[in-house]
């Protein structure tokens, strides 16, 4: 059983555009579970006592899921899909003009095109096709893309010249056990080879790209569907590779992270001192016994070192990757004394692992520098850790702190790269997502509590710790930054739409609501 | 009463051919206080005889031709200008006859000049910076066929060959209901003047500093609805706002409405980069839940910024807005207040917050302090108990500017001091009308249709009955030509009488009486 909460471990450094919350960890791992999702408050983080009288053994680690649809960010536009209307809104994020455009049917789920500065991708749910915008300047260029699958969701390569659509099993209420959620929508958005449906595992629950772009990775039940995007009469799968030795039984809870050249996938299991490594040319599967059982493993985003905590004993792994797979019994271990950790989080380029655990009630945070020898230094902090996000650069950390009696919420911002106290923030709601400026000199953060004066938003200076709060008027679903703009956003709760832009320079807050209203304003500037 | 009538034998005397006005019927005399006149509108004679009070309380009379068909009639914000709206012979049938016009009629030169209009409408607003009338169809069903959104502006600054400008906005099926002046606010292109058109569904801005170009420049159109569902918001009034006076991005309009407890607040801004909008300004929509229908709203400020206060008599509370994140604020009220008035300016200039009047049919009015103290947003509400409520408030000029009447259409009203927050009763033995004096020294009450009158002084608020001869159908006080008051009393019966009485020393004894006037200069 896995639990879903807003945060957990495995979250890394949301910047720029991205949404912060609910993303599967760094890099292209997944996490596999079994086909029930047990509610927040039964994994609730405390040491209980156990049937038999004894002490029962902490929960597993927790894990990030969304479970919500949000507005996307470009350079410099907000994209927002109106499900109802048809249409996208297109915030400039500078003038804060609202602009809508005709998608198809049902426009619901949103992706930014990377390698663009301002292009979306668009799932129309009820078309079953999807619409590619682009925005160039004051011009916009729309193009229909022909989806048929059902799906909710959107893997991009990361040259932007390939699209997926597909379903994650996970955000399909009451899904049956005979929806097996297997066709993917391969899109080529360069438009050489038509859109094609191909059918994968039993329910993926990621889906990655080569970073060549030569090939797709969909880590499934059924094991990692390998898709090969080449063909000249269009992509194909060819291959599917088991990821245990017993793959027609239930491996339970795990996660598969793929490397970025595709080569290799390494898998962990809950509760199991082994990771296993699959070549994914090969389907050659190797055993890495590990000291004890891995609470969390994390591929650095080149792919060169996975790095794993093993809590019982506070203890580090650090796999040098793809040297593993060959030399299996070698690699670097490092006992983190007197702390409890069990989730590691990696910044960005893979030089700061930030250790913690969401397991037990720790007040700590360990930062473990991979650039050269690995060293490491613990920073106080004065509440438990939830989840941790890091800036681009790693320069700083931001602590989203678990549920505190007396407390309604708090976060902290820990300096990383200077041996600094971080400065804890408290809420008056718990915070709900996190966002750090590209120029890593800004975070902003949303809180959401059941009261109208518990919705606000908190934007972060750094490296001064400076931190404004701004209230908001809807609750906040989303937060992000426009880069181009300079601004952040806050995507809110609204029945008209509602997004809070801040300036990031002069703080000053500007409201929009009513996308649809805005842009239906007639200026005269059309006949 | 018919003039033929009261002329009989002198008509049935009379030979040969004469003006036709001697023939028209008395209709409803429109009466119209300017500064030193009374205006009498006597559209069966096409003119307006202006009525002046002398010294000796002897009334000059002057006539000024106006064209026929006179529709509407107004003054001018300062009481200086007198406005005809005529519609001419509809339908014109002889070369002579005479087309739409717009008459203005200056009360102090007792001048008048005569504009042609393109079309015959009946509804006059009025730039109370004095620059524009607009005329447009007033919805009297006087044509068979109207185009509702035609809209004529009038430059009462130009001459009269460039003066007219007509217009037709474009429609989603609207049409105008109410025609709002703003303020100067300044705007990214300049300073400029705005008309915010109302229609029953959406609102429209025109930029009355280029509403003459050529070609023209287009309006704004703000719809209301989503176009989502056949439901159409109905706006129920509009307040604009300069913003900080070094910016000019901040100008806004807020729109409340009548059928939905969510107002608009319409920022201003630039036009984005490469826009080809025809004007230099975009409004940006921002919607603000106040909780309720909003029954009235006002910009003001509090040491918070600015806000946008909206009553919402159903929850007895007022909302602070902020227009700039939409945030609100909700502030219980003791009672369901209906309106808001601001008072800064008599109570606490130079403050750091707005200080708000709130009344309504309530039993109290109750004084809204907007400085925030520990703890809530605003500083104070304190309430003044009246009885009967304050449907309608009445302000005096300087130098009691610091005073207010409250009345109702029950038996008496208050005369509230904005400063002592005090609220004295005067009691009638009916219901009464109560007419401030344009010099702010004196209060004159009377009973529509009967005889009594009373002056009430406002330096001790002490009734002085003056009963008049003749029932009265209203009062004027006005400026003689010597510089001092007279109060002119119009009677209800004849073709129009009035009284007339030394306004700053009434005296029944020497007060004059005028029957007839409408009989004289034909």
């Amino acid at each position: 059983m896995r639990p879903t909460t807003k945060f957990g471990a495995g979250l890394l450094a949301l910047t720029g555009t991205a949404l912060s919350v609910a993303l599967p960890g760094c890099g292209s791992s997944a996490s596999l579970g079994s086909d029930s999702f047990a509610p927040d408050d039964e994994q609730a983080p405390s040491a209980g006592a156990a049937a038999d009288g004894g002490v029962a053994p902490p929960p597993p680690e927790r894990e990030v899921e969304s479970d919500y649809e949000a507005p996307v960010a470009t350079k410099n536009f907000v994209w927002v899909a109106n499900p109802k209307s048809g249409r996208v809104a297109y915030v400039n994020a500078a003038t804060l003009e609202v602009k809508t455009l005709e998608a198809g049917n049902g426009p619901t789920f949103l992706a930014t095109v990377p390698g663009q500065a301002d292009a979306a991708i668009v799932l129309n749910v009820l078309s079953r096709d999807a619409t590619l915008l682009k925005a160039d300047g004051a011009n916009i260029t729309t193009k229909t893309f022909r989806v048929g699958a059902q799906a909710n969701g959107w893997s991009l390569s990361p040259d932007g010249h390939w699209a997926i659509a597909w379903t994650d099993y996970r955000k399909v209420a009451n899904a049956t056990k005979t929806q097996g959620y297997q066709d993917l929508a391969v899109l080529d958005l360069t438009e050489k080879v038509p859109p094609t449906i191909l059918a994968v595992g039993y329910r993926p629950v990621s889906v990655s790209f080569a970073e060549n772009g030569g090939a797709a990775f969909a880590v499934t039940q059924d094991g990692i569907s390998i898709v090969d995007l080449t063909p000249a009469a269009g992509p194909l799968v060819t291959k599917n590779v088991a990821i245990s030795d017993t793959p027609l039984t239930d491996p339970g809870t795990r996660d598969v992270a793929v490397t970025p050249n595709g080569k290799l996938a390494l898998i962990r299991r809950d509760g199991s001192a082994e990771i296993t490594a699959v070549n994914l040319e090969t389907a050659v599967r190797t055993a890495i016994p590990m000291p004890g059982a891995v609470t969390d493993l994390d591929l650095t985003d080149n792919g060169t070192r996975a790095v794993g905590v093993i809590r019982d004993t506070s203890t580090v792994v650090i796999l040098p990757v793809p040297d593993i797979v060959t030399s299996p019994a070698v690699f670097t271990q490092i006992a983190i004394a007197g702390e409890t950790v069990g989730s590691v989080a990696l910044s960005p380029g893979g030089g700061t692992g930030l250790l913690y655990s969401n397991a037990v009630a720790a007040e700590r945070l360990t930062v473990l520098s991979l650039l050269g020898a690995p060293t490491y230094r613990t920073v106080r902090l004065y509440a438990p850790v939830l989840s941790v996000f890091s800036s681009k650069d790693a320069s700083h950390a931001l602590v989203v702190h678990d549920k505190v009696t007396g407390s309604p919420g708090a976060f902290s911002i820990v300096p990383v790269q200077n041996a600094l106290p971080a400065k804890i923030v408290e809420t008056l709601a718990p915070p709900i997502a996190v966002a750090f400026a590209d120029t890593n000199d800004r975070v902003i953060v949303a809180e959401r509590g059941t009261t109208r004066a518990s919705y606000g938003a908190y934007l972060g200076r750094l490296p001064q710790l400076t931190v404004d709060r701004f209230a908001l008027a809807s609750p906040p679903t989303a937060v992000g930054i426009v880069t181009g703009a300079k601004r952040a956003y806050v995507a809110q709760e609204h029945p008209d739409g509602r997004i809070t832009f801040i300036d990031l320079d002069t703080g000053l807050a500007r409201t929009l609501t009513g996308f649809e209203l805005g842009a239906r304003v007639v200026d005269g500037s059309k006949p | 009463m018919k003039r033929i009538l009261v002329l009989a034998c002198l008509a049935a005397a009379a030979c040969g051919e004469r003006p036709e006005a001697w023939d028209a019927p008395v209709t409803s005399v429109t009466a119209v206080g300017l500064e030193g006149s009374l205006a009498l509108v006597d559209d069966g004679a096409h003119r307006v005889v202006l009525a002046r009070p002398t010294a000796d309380l002897e009334l000059l009379r002057t006539s000024v031709s106006v064209g026929k068909g006179v529709v509407n009639v107004k003054a001018s914000a300062d009481q200086k200008r007198l406005f005809v709206l005529s519609t001419g012979d509809v339908p014109k049938k002889k070369q002579d006859d005479q087309g739409p016009s717009l008459t203005v009629v200056d009360d102090g030169s007792q001048v008048s000049r005569r504009i042609e209009l393109p079309t015959p409408l009946s509804g006059l607003a009025l730039d109370p910076a004095g620059r524009w009338a607009v005329i447009f169809p007033g919805g009297d069903g006087r044509a068979f066929v109207e185009n509702p959104n035609q809209l004529v502006f009038v430059d009462l600054t130009a001459a009269p060959e460039k003066a007219v400008t007509f217009r037709t906005l474009r429609s989603f099926g609207g049409r105008p209901q109410r025609l709002t002046f703003t303020p100067e606010l300044t705007l990214p292109g300049g300073k400029r003047h705005l008309l915010v058109v109302e229609t029953d569904q959406d609102v429209s801005i025109l930029d009355l500093e280029h509403v003459q170009d050529t070609p023209a420049r287009p309006e704004i159109t703000v719809r209301l609805s989503n176009g989502l569902s056949t439901r159409n918001l109905r706006p129920a009034g509009v307040v604009a706002d300069d913003g900080e006076a070094n910016k000019s991005d901040d100008a806004r309009i807020a729109v409340r409405m009548a059928d939905d407890s969510n107002v608009f607040l319409l920022t201003l801004a630039p036009n984005p980069a490469g826009s080809t909008a025809p004007n230099d300004f975009t409004p940006l929509v921002n919607l603000a839940d106040v909780g309720g229908i909003a029954s009235d709203i006002t910009f003001l400020r509090t040491d918070g910024g600015l806000r946008l206060a909206a009553l919402v008599p159903q929850t007895m509370k007022a909302v602070l807005v902020d227009p700039a994140t939409s945030v609100t604020t909700a502030v219980d009220l003791p009672s369901a207040y209906q309106r808001v008035s601001l008072v800064t300016d008599q109570v606490a200039p130079g403050g750091t917050g707005d200080v708000a009047l709130l009344y309504g049919s309530t039993t109290s009015v109750a004084f809204w302090a907007l400085g925030r103290t520990s703890g809530q947003p605003y500083r104070s509400v304190e309430v003044v108990n009246i009885a009967g409520g304050a449907a309608q408030v009445s302000s005096l000029q300087a130098p009691n500017q610091d005073l207010k009447v409250l009345s109702s259409a029950g038996t008496g009203f208050y005369v509230l001091n904005l400063k002592s927050r005090t609220a004295s009763p005067l009691t009638t033995l009916q219901t009464a009308r109560v007419v401030p004096s344009a010099d702010g020294l004196r209060l004159w009450a009377f009973g529509p249709g009967t005889n009594n009158l009373a002056q009430i002084p406002v330096s001790n608020l002490a009734p002085l009955p003056l009963p008049l001869e003749r029932p009265i159908r209203d009062v004027f006080d006005l400026k003689r030509t010597d510089g001092g008051r007279a109060l002119v009393a119009l009677d209800t019966r004849g073709t129009t009488g009035v009284t007339v009485l030394d306004a700053e020393a009434p005296d029944l004894r020497t007060a004059r009486s005028f029957f007839g006037l409408l009989q004289e200069g034909l």
